[in-house]
């Protein structure tokens, strides 16, 4: 479904990303990890068309989507969360979803200036779908809140909702358990478990292994730029590269 | 046109181009660290130019002096008004920009109230021309050039070589880093604020003796100086510098070249299509 | 909300309005009329701009387009004989063509920078109206501008323009029209995705917004509005001369914008009404005015942050405050 082919990304003199080769299966759930500066978060931007790679190919169900922008990327099926600043914070949590339910159905400018009955159709079944992903991902009691208040782990957890409101073939969670305590670590992982339920390839960046391990088919590995190694997670947990990138970091549990 | 109007255009050129400079220079440094467009900027440098008459007119002190003089009062008047104008107002958009409209407002009609409201003129003090490469040309406008020059030449080692300075350039590429480096945003804006509003004494000082002092003489500065730092980058300290240089070379040498009803508008003209094509300007950063 | 709420603010509305049909009658001053045709003016301007402000971008061209709007109306009319309803709509629809064109390049800056950008903008126009003196006048401006065309409807119209009173009914039919259409857009998903361009840009256009499209539309329908008054107030005033559009008119609609409140689709109106009143009250100061106003914007700034539609909030926290302490 995604491949990644010779994906290179300088800064100045800087390679933060060096000639990575990665594919991805339809229905996989896939880990990119590293330690901090390996290049994940850039992985996901050039793929998302924030940021434009240097040399190399991206091709997504066939289709080349490298040069692509990012509300391109989108309208393609591919949807991503962010770290910081993940969600809108001054709509309310149905806002949210509804904001970002732009995709299916498109709501043309004239007829939503309009108030158009094709408009408020929509809008209706705009409203339902969002009321949906909201039950969905377990924000329903929390509908009128506004974004901000929330605490970070419903954040986090709404902006995945923002994600999923494209309805995307390939999600791309960037740490979405970062800042989570047990409780809210598990809740998203049966979360993520379930949206996979669904149907949709994920590839996440992670830090929390144990986590990582549990949920995911594959793991690839990057470290200063380069693909170290890619396999199931019992492999990896035993790669002596993986180890070292990893060891004088405090990320690593096993 | 001849060799010597070419030439004398050039050196008018200079003239406005390190007049630009001084204005724009302490622009970008008030824009980059405090994040805030001066709009009363043309007023601190009005202020500037009036500061210099006084003492130099009224009270017979030595231009140079009395423009040193005025640099350290209009500095610490910029200091001022950052710390009590500015500050309260840091990451907002909108109220700062009111708050110097506000500022503008007081300035322009307090000059307009105190003195009076008619031009007045600095009394030159660099009478007579020389003979330089067969042409003539005015002491005064030299000197300026070389007072210009001298202190732009300033500021940039400061920036370049100081503590301070390299402080400076960390706030105005990543605010959050700088301040988690210890870099106390609080003072390098107070500095900063005081080398740009003193930069602006300078420029209206020697502006004010190469033509006149007038309560409402700000406003052309504030517009080559937003005219500066859009084409030069914004944000851009060597970005004021050439740009002050290109639009004060087209500003002496186009107008008198062209006697054609738009020959004031090329510069702006010309700004206007590179902005089109590059809209953060020749060294901006988007 | 409750739809007996919903009735009483219709008919609130309703007696609203009129009430400012009647005002004409009520009072035949031409200053008074002067002053809320003044009014009309900045309700347009200072909502049109909180339209461009609620997409995220800050534009100080406002009075750049006002005078390419005036401007237009005028040589339209003047020169090439048009009919000046024609160059009214023609007026708003060459500021609005203005920000499409520079739109898409300038919309890549944000915040303060896009700011300035359009202030360079505003300055550009201005001094294209001072120089260019063979279409423009240069600084002197359009003089004699002509009335606009009379409306004449046998038997029960008969308006040519004459006296304050039709223009006032000019105005008020404009500013109504425009804030249906505002009111509309700001209810609409359009206004939706703008405030989510707002908050997070990249966010929206993760989720298939095209930010720089979505930008230029709201400069553009922006300043069309901006346009369009500008050509009301070419045939009003009569004479336009580039000085009147200058930065500080700028600055002054995004201060009726601030002052009343951005957050709000009434506080521009609100702003605009309040402090043209000010305004104009405070004339008779004379040469004492601008300090007077300087201390007024220093007042709102300083202890109104939300603007005036946030005054009746922060005084009722303020009473509550003295009630609990008593």
């Amino acid at each position: 479904m995604l491949e990644i082919k010779g994906l290179t990304k300088h800064f100045g003199g800087l390679a933060a990303l060096n000639g990575l080769d990665l594919n991805i299966s339809q229905g996989e759930l896939v880990a990119l990890i590293g330690p901090n500066g390996a290049g994940k978060t850039t992985v996901f931007n050039l793929i998302t068309g924030f940021l434009r790679p240097t040399s190399g190919k991206i091709m997504f169900v066939g289709v080349d989507v490298t040069a692509l922008k990012p509300h391109s990327v989108a309208e393609r099926g591919i949807a991503r969360t962010f770290q910081t600043a993940s969600v809108f914070r001054e709509f309310t949590v149905l806002q949210n979803i509804m904001a970002a339910c732009q995709l299916k159905p498109k709501v043309g400018f004239w007829e939503a200036a309009l108030h158009t009955p094709s408009s408020r159709n929509k809008e209706k079944f705009i409203l339902n779908r969002a009321l949906e992903i909201m039950q969905f991902v377990g924000l329903g009691g929390v509908k009128d809140r506004v974004a901000q208040s929330l605490p970070h782990g419903h954040q986090r957890i709404l902006g995945i909702a923002i994600a999923l409101a494209t309805e995307p073939k390939l999600l791309l969670l960037d740490e979405p358990l970062s800042g989570m305590n047990a409780e809210e670590v598990n809740n998203t992982k049966a979360l993520i478990h379930r949206i996979w339920q669904r149907g949709i390839t994920i590839l996440l960046i992670e830090h929390n292994m144990g986590a990582t391990m549990s949920l995911c088919q594959k793991i690839a590995v990057l470290n200063f730029g380069n693909k170290i190694a890619e396999g199931p997670p019992n492999q990896i947990k035993q790669n002596k590269e993986v180890i070292q990138a990893y060891l004088g970091t405090v990320e690593y549990a096993p | 046109m001849s060799a010597s109007a070419l030439a004398q255009s050039l050196l008018n050129g200079l003239v406005s181009g390190g007049i630009y400079i001084l204005v724009a220079l302490g622009m970008t440094l008030i824009l980059s660290i405090t994040r805030i467009v001066q709009l009363a900027h043309g007023e601190v440098y009005m202020v500037g130019a009036y500061c210099v008459y006084y003492l130099c007119a009224r009270a017979g002190v030595n231009f140079f002096v009395a423009l040193v003089i005025s640099m350290l009062l209009v500095g610490g008047f910029g200091i001022l008004l950052e710390r009590f104008f500015f500050r309260p107002f840091r990451e907002q958009l909108l109220r700062p920009l009111i708050v110097c409209v506000g500022l503008m407002l007081f300035l322009q009609n307090a000059a307009l109230v105190i003195t009076g409201g008619t031009p007045k003129s600095i009394p030159s003090p660099f009478p007579g021309v020389s003979r330089i490469l067969g042409l003539t040309v005015s002491w005064e406008r030299l000197i300026i050039v070389l007072i210009g020059l001298g202190f732009v030449s300033a500021t940039l080692l400061l920036i370049q070589k100081t503590k301070v300075g390299q402080a400076m350039v960390a706030i105005s590429q990543d605010r959050e880093v700088a301040a988690l480096q210890g870099i106390n945003i609080d003072h390098i804006s107070a500095i900063a604020m005081f080398l740009g509003s003193a930069l602006a004494a300078v420029a209206g000082g020697l502006v004010g003796a190469m033509f006149s002092v007038s309560p409402f003489m700000g406003g052309f500065a504030l517009m080559k100086g937003i005219a500066v730092i859009v084409l030069g980058g914004l944000g851009s300290i060597p970005g004021a510098v050439i740009g002050g240089l290109i639009l004060g070379l087209i500003d002496g040498v186009i107008p008198p070249l062209l006697t054609t009803q738009l020959a004031g508008l090329v510069g702006f003209g010309a700004i206007i299509l590179i902005l089109l094509l590059r809209p953060q300007g020749i060294l901006g950063h988007e | 909300m409750s739809k007996r709420i919903e009735l009483t603010k219709t008919l609130g509305y309703g007696a609203l309005i009129l009430f400012l049909f009647l005002i004409p009658l009520i009072t035949e001053e031409p200053y008074t009329l002067h002053i809320f045709i003044m009014i009309g003016i900045n309700i347009i301007l200072a909502s049109s701009l909180r339209l461009i402000l609620n997409s995220g971008q800050l534009s100080l061209a406002h009075g750049g387009m006002m005078a390419i709007g005036a401007y237009t109306s005028a040589l339209l009319v003047t020169k090439l004989g048009i009919s000046s309803w024609t160059a009214l709509v023609l007026s708003g629809a060459a500021s609005s063509s203005l920000a499409f064109f520079v739109g898409f390049p300038f919309v890549r800056l944000k915040g303060i920078y896009f700011a300035i950008i359009t202030i360079f903008l505003g300055q550009i126009i201005i001094l294209t109206g001072e120089q260019w003196e063979s279409l423009t006048g240069g600084s002197v401006g359009i003089l004699n501008i002509p009335r606009p065309d009379p409306i004449v409807i046998p038997g029960l119209l008969n308006m040519n323009f004459g006296s304050k009173m039709d223009f006032y009914y000019f105005i008020l039919i404009l500013t109504l029209i425009t804030l249906l259409i505002l009111y509309g857009l700001e209810n609409s998903r359009i206004t939706l995705t703008w405030r989510s361009i707002q908050q997070a840009d990249f966010l929206a256009e993760s989720v298939g917004v095209h930010t720089a499209k979505f930008k230029v539309l709201a400069f553009s329908i922006g300043c069309f509005f901006a346009g369009l008054v500008g050509g009301f107030y070419s045939q009003y005033v009569r004479v336009v001369s580039p000085r009147t559009f200058d930065l500080s008119f700028a600055i002054y609609v995004m201060v009726y914008m601030v002052a009343g409140g951005m957050g709000r689709f009434s506080g521009p109106i609100l702003g605009a009404f309040f402090l043209t009143g000010f305004i104009e009250l405070f004339r008779v100061l004379k040469e004492f005015q601008p300090f007077v106003f300087a201390g007024a914007l220093m007042l709102i700034v300083f202890f109104l942050p939300d603007g005036l539609v946030g005054l009746p909030k922060r005084l009722w926290k303020l009473l509550n405050m003295k009630l609990t302490h008593a």
